[in-house]
């Protein structure tokens, strides 16, 4: 009687609830319905995977991390699988963002090449030891201040800071790029707060100077400078007058000088004083993630005369290894006036965006 | 009687449909004009010209001889003191039952609204609810309630859009009902749209039929019952028989027999007749004609479907008396009918 | 199912790994500080502004007597074919230069005000015009109406717009970092990339997602109570005199500004540009975007519908504890979910990662809350009743879910798929970081050539997704709108898709 009664007075509940919950009955229709979606994700995936961008059809091939541009680099890496059958696998991006990923890779390495566009990117990696040491049959062929003194990356071309400027408006060029902070720049100077190589330059000046200089340098900035995306876009400004004079890499002002002609340049670009940090050379350069052959012969590669050419005819910088000539025009690398800095403590770029952020140009 | 509003040669065309082809009205001040017609017939349309919602492509609209609508210059819906009373209970969801009544009395002080609003509440019986929201009422309470809001700024003009079509049919008399002693208390001009025939009726003063964008009849309701213009109209407000049928002297000839009429006809004119439930009269009878094949029961009365050997009737009779499905009957005629010349 | 709360496990093991003293210094912070106001201010503002245009846009081409209202619909709804980045760097080649907050203001008002005027507009069809009607009756003239009875009853729809806008600037990565202006996605992205804050980038993200649930709990206790909707044949047109040319010349203006300038622009670049985009790799990109935008938005059509199954019908407290998951991934940015993913696979599921699956995975993260939103109302409204009915006739509850639900919630089913399908070829943080080296979808080739300033190149990959997803989602949202009388709007504003 007890049960009856004990059935009896829950049993609609019960009943209903039993039947809308039978666990079984939701876990075979959801576990088939998964089962079915996870192998359609894999087809699909693997359609998605059709149109890749490698070069691939050898079975050897290197993958590479590129902070520099595809426009400017795919030529060459092309070159390069013609020529060894080595093929390319090419993650393009900011230079920066590549070596964050790298780091956050961890074991589970995807690279074997990181080929950055300024040291700072190489050095954070060397610093954190993902960088393998390379032979120094590869690091000689580069002047030891464009290479890491541990061995674990080496410059592949070199590119300069200038002052660039408007010789109608700038009668004089200031002995330091210290000297813009001085209120008669106010709304005269341009600068690119947020492009890696003004970044790398404002590291190389904290280093150098201190850190307090390096803000004094960048409030003074935020009074005096207007604010540009990117070098080219601050030439562009400096030759139709609209500043006086900017912060620029050398490059971008022979390249603009090949394309309209020499004569047709309104601006003209200049160094400070010998040894200011106004004058820093950076470089792009490589590191290795493992040296495997095809690794090393890829970064040889980088350093033979062929592709230094390219660097110095395409993109005007400087190329590092000894004895390859430079493009025409520009003063020699070893006449340049630098600051005496090593590259690799350019890493710091943590710091380096704390500053600017903290100041307001970022 | 003075004249409050009066409509002239009115008309309303949406692209190329016209609604409304002239209309003529006119609805003296303390009056209750229905206006009746099918779905769709441009009612609604009517009372929104009225409001002032809609501009007219012909004709002009006068209150109190002030012209408020004409094709080029319409007086906008706030300035012209008409109060509106929607099909459904459209209260204001946000508002509780007293700032629903009291929302055209912004200018009111607060003594004055409350004593308003708790007048108006009274009127229409809803005086312990004003604190309540419209989602906590019947819809025959929303529906008192929006009358009241209407009648609080105290319109020159109400205009009903089939009040009552929301609600249940009990509901509905009862507020029929109250809905006219409210007006009467407050001697307020009204027009009420529907397409009940029982409201319009029931309630009006005067009837108004509306068919195919014209007002094909206007009267009292006993008029517009008992003489209609023509065999739409007299099925439209009520259930009839239409039989073919010859005058013959003061009475029309048909294959039910001789019937009385209303009006007088030239001899030999042929037509139709209506013939309303309740002319016709049912007698039992073991050689009657005709048989009894329906029949609806109300208790006070019934109404019984009839097969004649040449039609099939439909008699209202009284409830106890009603005879039973498979009955033979002898079917009378009595009363007068409604011919309509062919 | 539970994948969808990766991100969150993951926010948490990198806020542990950052230790408490760092995470309380971090916290209280002058940037932390900084980057809240920064944020804050940005979201308030874009989310006031947008309400204000889309409640405007939406009250002048349903209850006015406006011209060209068809036009102004489409430019109402346009916006949505931009995403963020696009918007962002066609101002950026118009006005070079332009940084911080202004920008950033501007451009995310426009592009979130889509969502204002869908919500807004789909209220004001479905609520009859009689009161405000009954308002003019009753003495109120136009502009007292929609003050005391339009504003009250479209309050909600205005807020529920608002809360989409608010959280779309909170997860916006690409317009924010391309003006500059320092919020916390782009703080976040910044910290991860500076090498060595990792854990001060998940920790950051934490407090965007506290955030995001703080904007949300704000939205609640604003918007209360929904009110009772009918549909009138009759819409009432509320005359706008001497002001219709004014308001014309605000609705093309706004409709200039938000779509027309900025694909003008995209043009614009086709012809001065120097770059130019190779025509193999165009079309590369988009079998790609295409393979990824298809298996996610099949994948993400059949876990919706499976997670809203679970949850409108067998309520448990697995099925509760993942409706509160989505709701929470819901305000999570594309970026922290890739972060998320990149750092998780590598950790405990190395052959993942830069994977198409790994891929997919975020795609179904990020966009299955929206999804499943869009299921969930029509599933809940359709009576129990109908399915005991089946099983009375002897259906098992399996092929009840097949034979009645199913073909109950097809069209939802189809458009949230669509719509899901058209948000992924969009979608660029988790694709940018995750996907398989040497594949390149149309979001990645166009944020690389405009890093790269190829501008000419990054136009024809933008003016392609424009074309290929921005349109279609226009046209879709455009076929969801019941027709009034007067013009064509929103009923159903799709729980919206957060880039």
């Amino acid at each position: 009687m007890g049960i009856a009664n004990d059935s009896g007075s829950s049993s609609r509940v019960d009943l209903y609830r039993v039947r809308f919950t039978l666990p079984n009955l939701e876990r075979i229709t959801v576990k088939k319905l998964l089962t079915a979606s996870l192998a359609l994700v894999l087809g699909l995936g693997t359609l998605a995977g059709c149109a890749s961008e490698s070069s691939t059809n050898t079975n050897e091939s290197i993958t590479i991390y590129s902070g520099r541009s595809e426009t400017l680099v795919a030529p060459l890496f092309e070159k390069f699988t013609d020529e060894t059958g080595i093929g390319v696998e090419v993650r393009y991006g900011d230079s920066a963002d590549l070596a964050a990923q790298i780091l956050e890779e961890g074991d589970n390495r995807q690279a074997d090449v990181f080929f950055s566009q300024d040291a700072g990117a190489l050095g954070a990696l060397a610093n954190e030891n993902v960088l393998v040491e390379l032979p120094s049959e590869i690091t000689s062929l580069v002047p030891d201040i464009y290479r890491s003194e541990v061995g674990k990356w080496v410059g592949v071309s070199g590119r300069a800071r200038v002052f660039n400027y408007n010789p109608e408006k700038v009668t004089s060029v200031p002995s330091s790029v210290l000297d813009l902070m001085d209120p008669a720049w106010k709304g005269r100077i341009g600068i690119a707060p947020t492009n890696a190589s003004f970044q790398a330059f404002v590291t190389a000046l904290r280093i150098l100077q201190g850190e307090d200089v390096a803000r004094d340098f960048l409030v003074a900035m935020k009074d005096n400078a207007v604010l540009y995306e990117s070098n080219d876009v601050i030439l562009d400004a400096v030759e139709t007058g609209q500043i006086d004079a900017g912060l620029i890499n050398h490059y971008y002002w022979y390249a603009k000088a090949k394309e309209v002609g020499n004569d047709n340049m309104s601006s003209k670009i200049s160094w400070f004083e010998s040894g200011d940090v106004g004058n820093l050379v950076n470089v792009a350069g490589v590191g290795a993630l493992n040296t495997s052959e095809s690794t090393l012969t890829f970064i040889k590669w980088l350093l033979s005369e062929e592709s230094q050419r390219f660097f110095a005819d395409t993109t005007f910088e400087y190329p590092l290894v000894n004895g390859i000539i430079q493009a025409a025009d520009l003063p020699t690398l070893e006449s340049i006036e630098k600051p005496d800095i090593n590259l690799t403590n350019l890493s710091s770029l943590k710091v380096t965006l704390e500053l600017l952020s903290e100041v307001g140009l970022l | 009687m003075t004249t409050q509003l009066v409509i002239q040669d009115l008309h309303k065309s949406f692209s190329d449909l016209e609604v409304l082809r002239g209309i003529n009205l006119e609805v003296a001040k303390g009056q209750l004009l229905s206006v009746i017609g099918t779905s769709g017939g441009g009612k609604t349309t009517l009372l929104r010209l009225i409001a002032g919602f809609e501009t007219p492509s012909r004709g002009v609209i006068r209150l109190n001889d002030q012209t408020i609508s004409t094709p080029l210059d319409v007086l906008a819906p706030e300035q012209r003191q008409i109060g509106i009373v929607p099909q459904e209970p459209t209260l204001f969801p946000h508002l509780s039952v007293f700032d629903n009544v009291s929302f055209g009395l912004r200018r009111f002080s607060r003594e004055e609204k409350r004593a308003r609003v708790g007048y108006l509440l009274s009127l229409v019986r809803l005086s312990e609810l004003e604190n309540r929201f419209p989602h906590e009422l019947s819809g025959g309470q929303q529906q008192r309630v929006a009358i009241a809001r209407a009648l609080a700024p105290e319109p020159k003009l109400l205009l009903l859009d089939e009040p009552f079509a929301a609600l249940d049919a009990h509901l509905r008399a009862e507020i029929r009902h109250d809905v006219r002693s409210v007006l009467d208390e407050l001697s307020m001009t009204a027009i009420m749209v529907t397409h009940d025939q029982d409201e319009a009726l029931s309630i009006a003063d005067a009837v108004a039929v509306l068919r195919d964008g014209v007002i094909v009849q206007m009267d009292s309701p006993r008029a517009i019952y008992n003489r209609p213009v023509d065999s739409g109209v007299a099925t439209f407000l009520g259930d009839a028989v239409l039989v073919e049928g010859v005058i013959e002297g003061n009475k029309v000839k048909t294959e039910l027999g001789s019937l009385s009429l209303s009006k007088e006809f030239p001899e030999g004119t042929v037509g139709r007749v209506a013939i309303r439930p309740e002319n016709f009269y049912l007698q039992p009878h073991l050689d009657g004609e005709s048989i009894v094949i329906g029949r609806q029961f109300f208790g006070h009365d019934a109404i019984i479907d009839v097969k004649t050997p040449t039609v099939v009737i439909k008699a209202r009779t009284s409830g106890p008396l009603s005879p039973e499905i498979g009955m033979k009957v002898s079917v009378w005629v009595r009363g007068t009918v409604s011919f309509f010349p062919q | 199912m539970l994948i969808t709360a990766l991100p969150l496990v993951y926010l948490v093991l990198r806020t542990v790994e950052l230790g408490s003293s760092e995470i309380q210094e971090l916290i209280f912070s002058a940037r932390s500080v900084s980057l809240l106001w920064n944020t804050a201010l940005l979201v308030i503002s874009v989310a006031v502004t947008a309400m204000i245009i889309g409640f405007l846009q939406a009250w002048l081409i349903i209850r006015t007597d406006i011209r060209l209202k068809r036009i102004f619909t489409f430019f109402a709804i346009l916006p949505f074919a931009l995403p963020s980045y696009v918007a962002a760097l066609t101002w950026l080649t118009n006005f070079p230069g332009i940084r911080g907050f202004l920008p950033a203001w501007i451009i995310l008002s426009l592009l979130t005000s889509p969502y204002v005027y869908l919500a807004v507009s789909a209220a004001l069809v479905s609520q009859s015009s009689k009161q405000e009607e009954i308002s003019r009756t009753l003495g109120l003239n136009a502009f007292e109406t929609l003050i005391y009875v339009t504003w009250p009853n479209v309050r909600g729809a205005v807020l529920a717009g608002g809360l989409i806008s608010a959280l779309y600037t909170l997860s916006d990565f690409g317009a924010v970092s391309l003006v500059k202006y320092d919020t916390f996605t782009r703080a976040i992205y910044i910290a991860y990339r500076s090498s060595f804050d990792r854990n001060v980038a998940a920790a950051l993200s934490l407090m965007l997602v506290l955030f995001a649930v703080l904007i949300y709990l704000t939205y609640k206790t604003f918007a209360q109570g929904e009110t009772q909707s009918s549909t009138s044949q009759f819409a009432s047109i509320t005359k706008l005199g001497k002001f219709r040319h004014p308001a014309a010349l605000l609705l093309s203006g706004l409709g200039f500004v938000g779509f027309i300038l900025p694909v003008l622009s995209l043009l614009r670049w086709q012809f001065v540009g120097q770059s130019s985009a190779d025509s193999g790799q165009v079309v590369r990109a988009a079998i790609n975007t295409f393979g990824y935008a298809v298996s996610g938005g099949i994948l993400i059509a059949i876990f919706s519908f499976v997670v809203a199954i679970l949850t409108a019908r067998f309520k448990s407290r697995f099925s509760l504890a993942l409706e509160r998951i989505l709701w929470i991934t819901h305000a999570l940015p594309g970026l922290v979910v890739a972060l998320a993913l990149v750092y998780l696979s590598n950790r405990y599921a190395q052959i993942t990662y830069q994977t198409s699956f790994i891929v997919i995975v975020a795609y179904l993260i990020l966009f299955l809350p929206n999804s499943f939103a869009v299921l969930k109302n029509p599933l809940e409204k359709s009576s129990k009743a109908l399915e005991e009915v089946a099983q009375s006739m002897g259906y098992a509850y399996r092929a009840v879910i097949f034979q009645l639900l199913l073909p109950l919630i097809r069209k939802p089913l189809f458009i949230t798929a669509s719509l899901a399908t058209l948000t992924i070829v969009k979608e660029l943080p988790a694709t940018l970081l995750l996907r398989p080296t040497g594949i390149e979808t149309l979001a990645t080739r166009l944020w690389n050539a405009a890093g790269g300033k190829e501008f000419a190149e990054a136009s024809v990959y933008a003016l392609i997704i424009i074309l290929l997803a921005g349109i279609p989602t226009v046209i879709l949202t455009l076929l969801q709108l019941p027709r009034s009388s007067t013009t064509i709007a929103s009923r159903e504003v799709n729980k919206e898709f957060i880039g």
